[in-house]
């Protein structure tokens, strides 16, 4: 019997201390197990140095081809992969493995919080990471077409003369700028881009960001059809090359119009333009540190709110309507490169006080190592509250978390008992009653004087 | 008659009312106006100040209407010209209103605070 309990006491402790380990341990995804799907190897000759830029970032690579029968991503639920990349404009309808059904994929995002970095080949994009992209609100733009642009392409590149190796150098074709930093740098050294375009339903699907544009004279159409009088369905600046979905549970999927944007080739191009080399190297790199969640990943900790007295106790069960509250939470960003928690410093943080609706809404300040404080009146009303922070921006992680707390109305001693504002009432009461005094012992003694006429 | 003006009339009234009203009801009066006026102030400073503390207002002003009210009653039971629809002898009807009045007093200063 004792024997059992100890064994079920251990059992508790080691539980507990798993636990604690798995809070302390600092990124959602410490490991970087990565399955690359590819059509045939040869990717992995004409890709090198971006795969290179992967292994470099600590990912272990797992190559696959896309037909293979035997790729497993999980077993008994239990995901073998953190991150999956494919490569593939194959014409067949589906892959091999356990990738055959394409809600293998929504389901790798849904149950793992993968990312998923989905790259169209050099001759299109196959059926399956259609149907995906499709899923996401992500249209490819049909077999054949073409990203165009007669005003900005590459002279050196563009062998067939049809302008569809574009070169990106304008800042505003970077519009996501946690995703592409320092976007300035692309001016001189522009990414040179050939594929299909994306268009990305952004007003049904909040959650998906354009991360590399046309320009305004950019458009999709079959290079081949030239006379045609069709008009291009994607055309401008919502012809999108690089575009990426964020899910709510964090995974990211990144989604490439083009496989060539991330080839030896086009790493190692000269621009004749610019007369420099070109920047696909930096953005694959900033792109890939992104897309596997190396930053731009934020998390709270120490939620904190009292009242403001020097004892107060941390999260007290209720509040006094209109009683100060200081409130302070940490937030912090995972750094890839030093593989650590680093405080994370903006100015657009905001604290809302919900019940039903917001009745108090507030800037949270940033004071230092990433801890935002602020000081809020709880409202005139009583009831159950929400302390909600809601911080959702284009390219971060998502953070929305609340504390709940009970505001109560004042209790019938605490009110104040004699108040300067009614002391004339306090004059007029006892007033009225010396006069009532005075008035009834006049009454009692006055004789009504004798008529005289 | 017709040619008589309002000012006239108010004298005549203030003068008739001089001299044919009893010294009790005189006074009596004068203590209705005290308590009319005073509860006009109270509300005028309500108006002006604010509802808070209400219970103070409430106290203190409806302590002035309440002894207002008593203090009719008592007129009337008083005052020989109406007396005769009551079977009560003034004694009595001022023993009636000390009551009423005590009583409310004691109901008002434990609300007033």
């Amino acid at each position: 019997m004792s024997a059992r309990s100890s064994l079920s006491l251990l059992l508790v402790i080691l539980y507990v201390v798993a636990f604690a380990q798995c809070q302390s341990d600092a990124p959602l995804k410490n490991s970087k197990r990565t399955l690359v799907v590819l059509d045939t190897f040869d990717y992995k000759v004409s890709h090198s140095k971006f795969f290179q830029q992967l292994t470099k970032k600590g990912h272990k690579l797992t190559y696959k081809l896309a037909f293979d029968q035997d790729i497993v991503l999980s077993k008994y639920d239990d995901y073998h992969f953190d991150n999956l990349i494919i490569i593939s404009s194959s014409k067949r309808s589906s892959f091999g493995g356990e990738l055959k059904y394409a809600s293998a994929l929504s389901k790798f995002v849904d149950n793992n919080a993968g990312n998923v970095f989905v790259v169209a080949g050099s001759s299109g994009l196959s059926k399956p990471l259609r149907e995906f992209a499709t899923e996401n609100g992500v249209g490819f733009d049909d077999e054949g077409t073409s990203v165009i642009d007669h005003f900005n392409y590459d002279v050196n590149l563009d062998t067939s003369f049809r302008h569809t190796v574009v070169a990106c150098n304008q800042v505003s074709q970077l519009p996501s700028s946690r995703v592409i930093r320092d976007a300035q740098k692309f001016v001189t050294k522009p990414i040179l881009y050939s594929g299909l375009a994306i268009s990305l339903d952004r007003h049904r699907n909040k959650l998906l960001l354009p991360i590399l544009t046309g320009s305004s004279t950019s458009y999709s159409f079959d290079a081949d059809q030239s006379g045609t009088n069709a008009e291009p369905s994607i055309r401008g600046r919502n012809t999108v090359l690089v575009g990426a979905l964020q899910a709510r549970n964090g995974a990211r999927i990144t989604f490439v119009g083009g496989s060539e944007v991330l080839s030896d080739k086009y790493f190692s191009s000269q621009v004749q333009s610019t007369q420099s080399s070109s920047g696909n190297e930096d953005f694959s790199n900033e792109l890939i540190s992104w897309s596997f969640q190396d930053r731009c990943v934020i998390r709270h900790s120490n939620v904190s709110h009292h009242l403001v007295v020097p004892s107060a106790v941390d999260a007290p069960g209720y509040y006094k309507v209109g009683e100060l509250m200081d409130y302070s939470v940490i937030f912090e960003e995972w750094d890839g490169d030093s593989r650590k928690w680093v405080p994370f410093v903006t100015d657009d943080v905001q604290l809302e006080l919900i019940m039903l609706h917001p009745y108090v809404r507030t800037d949270l300040k940033h004071v230092a190592d990433g801890k935002y404080a602020a000081r809020v009146k709880v409202p005139d009303t009583y009831g159950v509250f929400k302390l909600h922070v809601d911080y959702r921006r284009d390219g971060l992680s998502h953070l929305i978390f609340d504390d709940q707390i009970t505001i109560r109305p004042t209790r019938i001693e605490e009110f104040e008992r004699f108040v300067p504002a009614a002391s004339p009432y306090y004059t007029i009461m006892f007033s009225t009653m010396a006069t009532f005094f005075v008035f009834s012992t006049l009454f009692l003694y006055t004789r009504e004087k004798p008529k005289t006429d | 008659m017709a040619n008589e003006n309002i000012f006239e009339i108010i004298a005549k009234l203030v003068e008739n009312y001089k001299k044919d009203t009893p010294q009790k009801v005189k006074l009596i009066d004068l203590f209705i106006v005290f308590t009319g006026l005073t509860a006009a102030i109270q509300f005028v400073y309500r108006v002006l100040v604010g509802t808070f503390p209400l219970n103070a207002f409430l106290a203190a002003f409806f302590t002035c209407l309440s002894l207002l009210v008593f203090t009719v009653a008592l007129r009337k039971q008083v005052n020989p010209a109406t007396s005769g629809e009551f079977r009560v002898v003034p004694e009595r009807a001022f023993g009636d209103y000390i009551f009423c009045c005590v009583l409310t007093f004691f109901v008002a200063m434990s609300y007033i605070g």
